[in-house]
């Protein structure tokens, strides 16, 4: 079994940075994740992050990847499906291997929210999807319904109403989420407002042919034929195989402290060595530059961790100035 | 070997996968089914799937960017 200072599992923008600064602090550290890029590689442009007015979310992601492993952090591509504690460390399971380490650090942010209706899983890549940029030309002539009422919702359906032949929206409740601006504009290229309803079922053969909807007011049920199901009702934390060894909040993100530290679940006991950063923690607003900075926070507690340094206070980190 | 990449111009995705066959050095021919309706026909009668990108290696699909399975198909390291 290969063994490491620290794991960061996830390699999103908290994940990099960890790597980044773990590898400067001369850690051997290792990035585990299935993808690289998290979220940001669900938009197009990115232009709110420091030296970048505008910058495609490929190339900063591109960037990220080449400054870590700059750095030597090897980023291996498999899903981590287990973690577990072992005397002096961590054994991070993965669907192909088995690695250990001194300290691990969890950093793989949010996936997209699924609707958990019979088809959805089946019909996956056959006409569900869950990244309208990436999938709408191949729904080109056909009628598509986007499941949603935020923002990406609408921008989900105005893509698609320049290709399908008839865009429906569907929301569950009688208001929506997005902008005005967003739900006048997608309103006038004709796409048609299912609200109250949610699905209930996804039909097809060997792709989707349509769903079945229920209005939550009346009951009523109907059967809408679409090939396409883009579903866009945002991302949740799947930290269900991590619940019985840390403390996690109702809506399931990792509590930690302002050193990146977690806690015993049910307890203000801090779990020593084990450290979380980015989208998947409680830390507020979920941006790229935040999350870097709590990845960086996480990679210098950990270094404080493995080497037995306890931090009082704010302490000046000159780091940067050395390679 | 035969390598036919299905992507879009605007598909994160399908530009990082473009990357890593560049990367790697491998030749491709790409499919855009954005531009070529035909090629979206196409990729849904040759792999059954209504997702991009797409990378065939000898007839065989390879789904989304997914970089062990390109490693193992295209015979990288």
């Amino acid at each position: 079994m290969q063994e490491f200072d620290l794991i960061i599992i996830g390699a999103g923008p908290a994940g990099i940075t960890a790597g980044i600064y773990a590898s400067r602090r001369a850690l051997k550290t290792v990035i585990i994740s299935e993808n690289i890029g998290g979220q940001i590689m669900a938009t197009t442009w990115i232009e709110n992050y420091p030296g970048f007015s505008q910058i495609k979310a490929v190339e900063l992601v591109q960037r990220f990847e080449d400054h870590v492993r700059h750095f030597g952090v090897d980023i291996i591509q498999e899903m981590v499906v287990e973690l577990n504690e072992t005397e002096g460390g961590f054994i991070v399971k993965t669907t192909q291997n088995e690695y250990k380490s001194k300290a691990v650090i969890l950093a793989f942010g949010k996936s997209p929210r699924t609707l958990d209706v019979p088809g959805e899983k089946k019909y996956t890549g056959k006409g569900v999807s869950y990244c309208a940029t990436c999938d709408a030309p191949l729904f080109r002539g056909m009628p598509t319904a986007v499941i949603g009422g935020g923002n990406s919702a609408f921008e989900a359906a105005h893509l698609l109403s320049q290709i399908s032949s008839k865009v429906y929206i569907i929301h569950r409740s009688d208001t929506f989420r997005a902008f005005e601006t967003l739900v006048e504009d997608v309103k006038n290229k004709g796409v048609e407002f299912v609200m109250n309803s949610e699905v209930r079922e996804i039909k097809g053969d060997n792709f989707v042919k349509s769903i079945v909807i229920e209005n939550n007011k009346t009951g009523e049920k109907k059967e809408i034929q679409v090939n396409g199901v883009f579903v866009e009702i945002g991302s949740e934390v799947k930290t269900d195989f991590i619940k019985d060894l840390v403390k996690l909040d109702e809506s399931k993100h990792v509590i930690v402290n302002e050193k990146a530290e977690t806690f015993y679940p049910n307890s203000d006991k801090i779990r020593h060595g084990l450290f979380a950063a980015g989208d998947l923690t409680n830390v507020p607003f979920k941006q790229i530059v935040v999350s870097a900075g709590e990845g960086c926070k996480a990679a210098l507690q950990a270094y404080n961790y493995i080497h037995g340094i306890e931090t009082k206070g704010h302490v000046a980190d000159w780091s940067a100035s050395k390679k | 070997m035969e390598v036919i990449l299905y992507s879009a111009d605007w598909c994160p995705w399908c530009q990082r996968t473009k990357m890593f066959l560049k990367e790697n050095k491998v030749k491709f021919k790409e499919m855009n089914v954005d531009k070529n309706p035909e090629a979206a026909r196409d990729l849904i009668e040759k792999t059954g799937q209504m997702g991009i990108p797409v990378t065939l290696v000898d007839g065989k699909p390879i789904i989304g960017y997914d970089v062990p399975r390109l490693k193992q198909a295209l015979k990288l390291k």
